[in-house]
């Protein structure tokens, strides 16, 4: 299953520079638009149905009709991610999310991929700092078979010892091709190490080894009947379906599961805010000695949470910055007439309950990496001035309002655009506003936000390179 | 029980149903396929080239693929920065994507742009001069990716395969080069290149849009300059004849691996890809997602791989089998030996009946996904325009699926993954030649060679 903490989701994440928030950013106050009236109303008129139910148990389900072709998808959003480990059991979700694939009260091992399969049907899954996702795409016809085959595994998993010790291989094998055999995983694992340093953010999404090597199939199962609530659960289905009934199936299959006690209470001590805190101690270098031959480095910020009121300036300022040949930093560093990069990005990387403004590339072969921390040093103090312009920002809402409409041509995409507005924001519907947020903003609101965050602040710079002592 | 509904305003329905029957134009000669789409106000063209890196003098490999992606790098009136600053103001996605045998540019962005940005676009293909100094930096940055390439063995495994299994081929070098070729292309190169594609070689165009997507006919007659008369179409009929190693298995050291990367491999011939919906159907039975035969063996059952996958398919001259997956290295050993197991299991016949039901039906079912999404429907039919095939054929692809004896998946595999004719690459730690020749006569090749 894919593993999206770092070296997907999060490399995805800042290629895109900030593009996958524009589907799940919180909401900040509406100022009056300076967009064409056209792409405003075009925004406006999109026509797609949503609807949202809570079951009995607390369970909350979106639907989105699509009649298009007799298809559907299904996204299971579990809002667990590896902020809810504690020591001695990181990679707790990540293992548990591969679990979820091997056998259930009514559906024995292997039985999920035959069902999905031999209906024409794919599916995958992920985990990241925050939430565990489950999907699948079918065809209609075996739709009431999915809603069977999730309900029962969502709530009666079977966590079976002669599995567990299978799957305990595959994952050390997945964390050596993501991490220890990757340099740029090794490079994201100590950043995350580094700048979320006594949060819970702090530990890798697929665990530490010593962790994966002890943690017990008990210790998993506990895990998974503490979290896996039907409050804590969103379900979102895209298709060919009618509504209303899919709701009356959904509540058969779904609803009788009962509500957990107590649940929202120990979720709220679960989540507590002051556990996010970014370590006061910010700033510094960090070499690490790994196999690249050229030099790679992440520089971080203290930024803000995806829900905060500045994160959406913060996306605009990392695409600014980073997104794209014509990006103000690509130009200085990687297509200039004297260039020290082979790539550069930037980016606002922001979770539930933190976030870090993100720079990274890699030097080009005969650069010295002492002239380049200086050179890009010395840029940063200055590119909140040089750097942001109207017209900059106006090319940044173009590039977020075409990559919103293409993420919505699938029902893949809509489910999963309607799911994570709801287990984010408890709105399905919340890319309107976020869009119209972003439509809203201007230069003045990006270059205050780049002040804030770059100027007079110590970044981390974690470098790896094959030429440090270890 | 709470309940809420959302239903936003009607006045576009972005669901309108895919119109899985392009409408076929003529625009002075060239062949346009235009699936009509407003459900959203964005639109996509996709151009295609009948020639691609087979046009590369063996010296100067990478060529077609450094001019295309070199189109924005500077023109008589306008420099790298104007270029791209002016292509990304508008929200586009632009880019090319070289094969041996053809080249596809494509464009995609908001309506309200379409003819600034097309009228750009024919700037650059009309006017591009391929500055020295941006092709000088674009060298360096290719030249430097290729260094890094041993830090992603994946990739370094796939590139070895490929090189060993067409070595003395036509097909030999890759389409982006090597460190050597490269070095060699000069600006004056790439000009000659753009001139060749603009004035010889054939194109066709695949649009997806609403009506005014047509407006941009005259804009590609008068600025790009592109009509049917630029007629020429890349063809290979050489007998595909590679020189394989001297050894059943390359092994490629890197540093500190704990975790090895295996291929297998050969190339297909035009022959053996004559059927190309069997050998999907082959290579989706043996290795092609969690019912396979493979990864329940060796992932499933014996927790040695995260990941294994066999890819059997061909382009029109040529094609290819592939079985990837990656293992810690004292499981190296037994990953190829339960994959050649199951291999000559199944080459003796021994098909399972109710995997073989299960990946049929995927197959099957998962072919609507292919209309989806109109883009990657085009790309389909440019795919089957390109080696010719009619495009019923993808909408039979079902029936074509569940025709398949086990006799015929069992001869198929056996053909394509076969222990005798196929090259095997590990990329890992050098202490497991010892063990690998345990396999099968094995060598050390340093990465650099496939670079």
């Amino acid at each position: 299953m894919k593993d999206l903490s770092i070296s997907s989701s999060f490399v995805q994440g800042l290629l895109f520079t900030g593009l996958a928030m524009v589907m799940i950013s919180c909401s900040s106050p509406e100022k009056k638009s300076k967009v064409p009236r056209d792409v405003v109303r075009s925004i406006e008129d999109i026509n797609i149905k949503v609807t949202k139910k809570e079951l009995k148990n607390g369970l909350t389900v979106v639907l989105t009709e699509n009649r298009k072709l007799p298809l559907f998808s299904f996204y299971s959003i579990v809002k667990i991610g590896s902020r809810n480990e504690t020591p001695g059991i990181t990679g707790a979700s990540h293992f548990l999310e591969h679990m979820m694939f091997k056998g259930s009260k009514n559906y024995k091992h292997g039985d999920f991929e035959k069902i999905v399969a031999g209906n024409g049907g794919t599916y995958n899954a992920y985990t990241n700092k925050d939430v565990t996702v489950y999907h699948e795409s079918l065809p209609i016809a075996a739709l009431d078979q999915i809603l069977r085959l999730e309900a029962d595994r969502l709530f009666s998993l079977n966590i079976d010892k002669h599995f567990f010790e299978k799957e305990r291989n595959v994952i050390l094998e997945e964390r050596k091709l993501r991490y220890e055999n990757s340099a740029r995983g090794q490079l994201f694992e100590e950043f995350f190490q580094e700048s979320f340093k006594g949060t819970p953010y702090e530990a890798p999404v697929i665990g530490h080894v010593k962790d994966l090597k002890t943690v017990t199939d008990e210790q998993i199962k506990k895990y998974f009947e503490t979290y896996y609530a039907p409050e804590n659960i969103v379900i979102s289905i895209s298709g060919d379906f009618d509504t209303e009934d899919l709701f009356e199936k959904i509540e058969d299959y779904f609803g009788k599961v009962p509500r957990k006690e107590n649940f929202k209470k120990f979720k709220a001590a679960d989540d507590a805010v002051s556990e996010y805190r970014l370590r006061k101690d910010w700033g510094g270098d960090l070499n690490v000695k790994g196999e690249s031959p050229l030099p790679m480095f992440v520089l971080s910020y203290p930024g803000y949470p995806e829900g905060s009121e500045k994160s959406y300036s913060l996306d605009i300022l990392g695409s600014i910055l980073g997104g794209g040949e014509s990006s103000y930093l690509n130009q200085k560093f990687v297509y200039s007439r004297r260039p020290k990069l082979s790539s550069i990005y930037a980016g606002n990387y922001g979770m539930e309950k933190a976030g870090v403004f993100v720079l990274g590339g890699r030097l080009l072969k005969g650069q010295s990496l002492r002239s380049l921390k200086k050179s890009l040093k010395s840029e940063l103090k200055r590119v909140c001035d040089r750097a942001i312009t109207e017209r900059e920002v106006q090319k940044i809402k173009n590039q977020y309002l075409v990559y919103f409409f293409s993420s919505i041509e699938t029902n893949d995409g809509l489910a999963e655009l309607t799911g994570k507005d709801e287990a984010s924001y408890g709105n399905p519907i919340k890319y309107k506003s976020d869009l119209k947020t972003y439509l809203s903003i201007n230069a003045e609101d990006v270059r205050k936000s780049c002040k804030d965050i770059l100027v007079g602040v110590k970044p981390f710079f974690v470098t790896l390179w094959d030429k440090f002592k270890k | 029980m709470n309940i809420y509904i959302f239903l936003i305003s009607v006045t576009i329905s972005i669901f309108s149903f895919a119109s899985t029957k392009p409408e076929k134009l003529d625009w002075n000669g060239i062949e346009v396929s235009w699936i009509e789409d407003d459900s959203v106000p964005t639109y996509s063209v996709q151009v295609y080239f009948s020639d691609g890196a087979l046009s590369d003098a063996r010296s100067k490999g990478g060529e077609t693929s450094l001019m295309f992606s070199s189109l924005s790098a500077g023109t008589n009136r306008f420099t790298q920065k104007e270029i791209k600053d002016n292509l990304e103001y508008y929200g586009i996605s632009y880019g090319s994507t070289v094969f041996h045998e053809y080249s596809t540019f494509s464009f995609s962005g908001l309506n309200k742009d379409l003819l600034q940005v097309t009228k750009k676009i024919c700037h650059m293909f009309a006017d591009s001069i391929f500055p020295k100094n941006e092709i000088r930096a674009s060298k360096r940055r290719i030249l430097s990716g290729f260094q890094n390439l041993v830090t992603n063995h994946s990739e370094l495994a796939d590139r070895a395969l490929r090189k060993l299994t067409l070595r003395s081929t036509e097909f030999e070098i890759p389409m982006e080069g090597t460190v050597k070729t490269i070095k060699r292309i000069k600006s004056s190169d790439l000009k000659r290149k753009l001139t060749y594609f603009n004035n010889q070689v054939k194109k066709r165009i695949y649009i997806r849009g609403s009506k005014e997507v047509l407006n941009i006919k005259n804009i590609l007659k008068d600025e790009c300059k592109w009509s049917g008369d630029q007629n020429f179409a890349r063809e290979s009929n050489k007998k595909l004849n590679p020189k394989l190693p001297k050894t059943k298995i390359v092994l490629i050291p890197v540093k500190k691996a704990n975790q090895a990367q295996i291929r297998f491999g050969r190339t297909l011939s035009l022959q053996e890809i004559e059927n190309p919906d069997l050998l999907t159907m082959s290579a989706s039975y043996l290795g092609g997602g969690f019912p396979s035969e493979l990864v329940q063996e060796i992932r499933v059952k014996r927790g040695l791989s995260y990941f294994v996958r066999t890819y059997s398919q061909g382009q029109k001259y040529y094609g290819r089998s592939i079985l990837s997956t990656f293992s810690r290295n004292e499981k190296v050993n037994e990953t190829i030996q339960v994959a050649k197991d199951v291999i000559e299991k199944i080459g003796k016949g021994e098909v399972n009946e109710e995997k073989l039901k299960t990946m049929k039906n995927f197959l099957s079912g998962a072919h609507l996904f292919q209309f989806e999404s109109n883009d990657s429907f085009l790309r389909n039919l440019m795919s089957y325009d390109h080696k010719g095939r009619d495009i019923e054929e993808l909408y039979n692809f079902p029936k074509a699926i569940q025709s398949y004896s086990k006799e015929q998946i069992s001869e198929t595999i056996k053909n394509n993954f076969g222990w005798d004719d196929i090259v095997i690459v590990v990329v890992g730690s050098k202490s497991l030649l010892k063990s690998l020749k345990k396999m099968g006569s094995a060598q050390i090749v340093n990465a650099d060679f496939f670079l």
